[in-house]
């Protein structure tokens, strides 16, 4: 886009559009004292570690009491680098990398009906799909970078030819396979497009094999060396994370319509469907076949539990977005041929208000009645770090962990992070036996097995396992109660 | 620039192959020795070193192994250990890494005169496959299993079919399931080309003989045959089992196998000259899930297929020349990175110091039988203990029976019950190690370990170190 451009309507709407969605996405993120994800605290050690050691935090001493851990360190890095540690700006940064997405979507929406104001229609549904919005809000997620990047990698991959793009899209191939495991899907979608040309008689173009081929190449190279320890120690279950079986169940679980109606939003997938089909059957366009195939993908994927069910319902909402336009250009194109052509403006409007009230409405309900972490818990950990022993255990649910070992700085038990964790099944219900189970004598054979100094009973937990308070709490003189949390005495 | 690349392959290739084939080799005992570690690797080459010395006892046909699954009628091939038997401590540690260097001779100069121009190309995959460093590092009979296979293709291109049969012949001594797999593949080449079937019938009586020489005891005991139930689920085990980078202990290189898919596409469209090869590697990759040993096999000839792949890149006129240039140094640095990687796996296989130390234990005490998992069982017996079970199944006595009561005897918390199987096969020490309380029991203190805990008087502590426990288990009778 040439700068001259950007003083055009549509350039300034789409800056609007861009600024709109990052004000919506920073007005929810500071209505929370701190991150709204135990998996943000996560992020935010690493970043911090990274900063004052400085080295990527391989060997963690405060989760599951001290273990293996293996993420790709690219975004801790950038993230660190951009921040400084500060959480105010690592509030901004993640949302501002989300809201680029809005270009990204805006330029594959161009390539696909060469009209800048259906694009900015699809830019602006794909802002506002419920599930994406859910989240990554105020989670300082990885996806901040690596959603927009897979798009944009997909984005280069039209226009290969043009060296800044066969650049760009290099590059984005080694930032994604450094960043997240996502990366993984691109070679896939390719192999998928491949396919569903060869079903369609279309012949693809050389530079996108060889974009294929160098993706497949790199992120095996980089997963491998990565991830060669659980590789090794799990084999390919390994992409299920090791996850405990009922987590897994949940994480990993299959698509229904009605996830898909209410985490897209029935804008997005009814549209998005309509123009799916013009678009494989009538029209025969690659630009169509290659998102089709990152649906299909998707929904593989989903199906074989080889994605988690929140990562692939967003990539899925972004991409019935990116086909809603090409819905919405056939309609308008369509309208332009028919009587109806006069009421061009009146079917925008109406366009409009269907964004408002089932894309934009229902993700501004979900976002508000969405609970972060709460301040209670953030100074209960507080007190936790000022008051209690260094080398003290904490025990909370499995959704505390990272928020214990990053904000209190203690030992944890288990935390959501199961890659080469030990034994995470036993612990959580082990964790379970505790906060549910009436027996002192069970609790204190739990206790003594993993070292624990204090349990940390918030509301959260009380929450997730139906329960006032540690029922044998009365029946022995073992703990003491300080504030949220149950001191081990004896 | 690629003819200036192709002709210092050509003229320097061979030597810097070579080099790369000693270093692989060598790093993994070099390594090894240097953080004081045994020179042998696994319980393959443990339970080889302990065959040989029993062939060095009792000569060629000793019939029985004493120590495997509590005593039972040895069946199964009798080269390797009669060959290790001469000096089994020397040629365990120093007979594969020989077989190496002659094998990647024969492989380069057999694909030198199949195919002149991958064979640089074709030999270097074949070195760098983590089965190459598998196959002549540990000690196993396919090490010379796989040089007499090459041998024997070399007779066979010098049209001496004879000789070559008799080589072939030869192999039935070391992997008789290889042996059988030449065989048809023999069998069907003659058919294809239409001559010299009279090889296939004698080829056929030979391995009648071998069969019935090695494995006589298999027709005259009611031997159990198990094949799978060790397995675990299809997904993992396939890509765990196939692939070393999947955690394989001697599965294929994950980026030669991706280059030999490119391969596949390249000759494509000239499919039915390569039928006959198609058709092999079709059977091996089938047939390499239930025999693992087929591997070595499948990955010598993956090595020209992704040889192929690779000149198909290197050849290929590219749309970017960049993306070219980025694509095979991607592929170089995955190439490397697999050997090294699991070079380094391998130095750390067991056995480690901690059960070097656990065995010379057991060497001390007389023998008995000892319980532990079957994959200990190697160790174990080359310390002159008997097993409850070990890791070859296959013909072993009620092998099924045997396998389930050890999963029993693991998971029960049940005393009496446990007692009686203690008592019934004869066991005297129980063998668990670390990996062992995290694999079974997640680092846990439940079942057999709660049974070894809480009653001191019948499980008696007798060796502890970092990483083994042994418990003497004290009978009834004698307490």
């Amino acid at each position: 886009m040439k700068f001259k451009n950007l003083f055009r309507l549509p350039a300034f709407l789409l800056l609007v559009l861009f600024l709109f969605t990052l004000s919506f996405r920073l007005y929810f993120s500071f209505q929370d004292p701190g991150f709204s994800s135990d998996s943000a605290y996560f992020h935010l050690r690493q970043i911090n570690h990274f900063l004052f050691q400085p080295e990527f935090l391989f060997q963690d001493p405060l989760s599951y009491g001290g273990r293996v851990v293996l993420y790709p360190p690219l975004f801790h890095l950038l993230m660190g680098v951009l921040s400084f540690g500060s959480v105010f700006l690592l509030k901004i940064i993640p949302e501002i990398f989300f809201s680029f997405l809005v270009f990204i979507i805006f330029l594959i929406c161009r390539e696909i009906t060469h009209s800048n104001w259906i694009s900015l229609f699809g830019a602006f549904i794909s802002s506002f799909i419920p599930i994406y919005l859910t989240s990554t809000v105020n989670t300082l997620s990885v996806y901040s970078l690596a959603l927009p990047l897979l798009f944009f990698m997909l984005y280069c991959s039209l226009r290969l030819e043009k060296p800044f793009y066969l650049w760009s899209f290099i590059l984005s191939s080694f930032i994604l396979s450094l960043s997240h495991p996502l990366a993984f899907l691109f070679p896939f979608i390719l192999a998928v497009y491949f396919f569903l040309l060869a079903g369609g008689d279309i012949k693809s173009s050389p530079l996108k094999h060889e974009a294929f081929l160098f993706s497949l190449f790199l992120v095996f190279l980089i997963g491998f060396v990565i991830y060669k320890k659980a590789f090794f120690a799990y084999g390919a279950n390994a992409l299920w994370q090791n996850a405990p079986l009922n987590i897994f169940l949940d994480t990993f679980r299959p698509l229904s319509f009605f996830d898909l109606l209410f985490g897209v939003g029935f804008l997005p997938l009814v549209l998005g469907v309509v123009g799916l089909y013009y678009g494989l059957s009538r029209e025969k366009r690659k630009i169509v076949y290659l998102f089709s195939a990152l649906i299909l993908s998707v929904f593989v994927l989903l199906f074989f539990r080889l994605m988690t069910f929140n990562l692939g319902l967003m990539i899925l909402g972004i991409t019935l977005s990116i086909s809603a336009a090409f819905a919405l250009h056939l309609f308008f194109s369509y309208l332009k041929k028919t009587k109806f052509a006069s009421f061009h403006r009146f079917f925008v409007f109406l366009l409009l208000l269907f964004i408002v009230i089932f894309s934009f409405f229902p993700s501004y309900q979900a976002l508000s009645s969405r609970e972060g972490v709460s301040f209670q818990t953030l100074s209960d950990l507080e007190w936790a770090r000022m008051h209690l022993p260094r080398d003290a255990t904490i025990l909370g649910n499995v959704n505390e962990g990272h928020l214990i070992a990053s904000l209190a700085e203690r030992k944890t038990v288990l935390d959501s992070n199961f890659l080469l964790a030990p034994s995470p099944e036993e612990r959580l219900q082990d964790v379970y036996r505790v906060y549910s189970g009436w027996s002192s004598l069970q609790a204190l054979d739990i206790v003594q097995k993993y070292g624990i100094d204090y349990i940390y009973l918030s509301e959260d937990s009380k929450r997730l396992y139906s329960i006032e308070g540690l029922k044998y709490i009365n029946d022995t003189s073992c703990f003491e109660r300080e504030g949220s949390f149950y001191a081990v005495v004896c | 620039m690629l003819s200036s690349v192709d002709s210092w392959i050509k003229k320097y290739g061979f030597f810097v192959l070579l080099f790369l084939a000693v270093a692989l080799l060598l790093s993994p005992s070099a390594f090894r020795s240097l953080s004081l570690w045994s020179p042998l690797f696994g319980g393959e080459s443990y339970y080889s070193f302990r065959l040989a010395e029993l062939s060095s006892d009792t000569g060629l046909l000793f019939g029985n192994d004493p120590l495997s699954f509590g005593g039972r009628p040895y069946v199964g091939e009798l080269g390797w250990p009669y060959i290790l038997s001469f000096f089994p401590e020397l040629l365990s540690q120093f007979l594969p890494f020989i077989l190496g260097l002659f094998s990647f001779l024969l492989f380069y100069f057999l694909i030198k005169k199949l195919l002149p121009t991958l064979a640089e190309y074709a030999t270097f995959f074949f070195v760098v496959s983590p089965v190459f460093i598998y196959l002549f590092t540990v000690s196993t009979p396919h090490a010379f299993a796989f040089f007499l296979l090459l041998a024997g293709l070399h007779l066979a291109l010098l049209h001496q079919n004879l000789l070559a049969v008799l080589i072939f012949f030869l192999i039935s001594f070391f992997s008789f399931y290889v042996s059988l797999f030449v065989f048809f593949v023999y069998l069907f080449y003659f058919l294809f080309k239409k001559h010299h079937a009279w090889y296939s019938i004698l080829f056929f009586f030979l391995l009648l003989s071998s069969f019935y020489l090695q494995f006589y005891a298999f027709l005259s005991f009611d031997l159990s045959f198990p094949f799978s139930f060790v397995h675990g689920e299809f997904f993992n085990y396939f890509f765990s089992h196939t692939f070393a980078n999947f955690g394989s202990s001697l599965g294929l290189g994950f980026f030669a196998f991706l280059l030999s898919l490119i391969g596949f596409y390249s000759l494509w469209k000239k499919k039915f000259l390569y039928l006959f090869a198609y058709a092999v590697l079709f059977v091996l990759f089938v047939l390499h899930y239930y025999i693992e040993s087929l591997l070595f096999y499948l990955s010598a000839v993956l090595s020209v297929f992704a040889a192929y792949g690779f000149v198909y890149l290197l050849q290929k006129k590219w749309a970017s020349l960049s993306l070219q240039h980025i694509t095979l140094f991607v592929i170089f640095c995955g190439l490397i990175f697999t050997p090294l990687s699991y070079v380094n796996e391998l130095v750390r296989s067991d056995p480690s110091p901690s059960y070097e130390q656990a065995m010379l234990f057991l060497q001390s005490k007389d023998s008995s039988v000892v319980f532990s998992h079957f994959s200990r069982g190697d160790f174990i017996s080359s310390s002159g203990h008997a097993t409850v079970t070990d890791s070859h199944f296959l013909f072993a006595p009620s092998a099924l029976q045997r396998f389930q009561d050890s999963n029993f005897l693991f998971m029960t918390g049940n005393l009496t019950r446990s007692s009686s199987l203690f008592d019934f096969y004869n066991v005297s020490y129980i063998w668990i190690d670390e990996d062992l309380r995290e694999e079974l029991y997640n680092g846990q203190t439940t079942a057999l370990l709660s049974l070894l805990q809480n009653y001191p008087q019948i499980f008696i502590k007798v060796f502890d170190n970092a990483e083994v426990e042994i418990w003497f288990y004290v009978r009834e009778n004698d307490i």
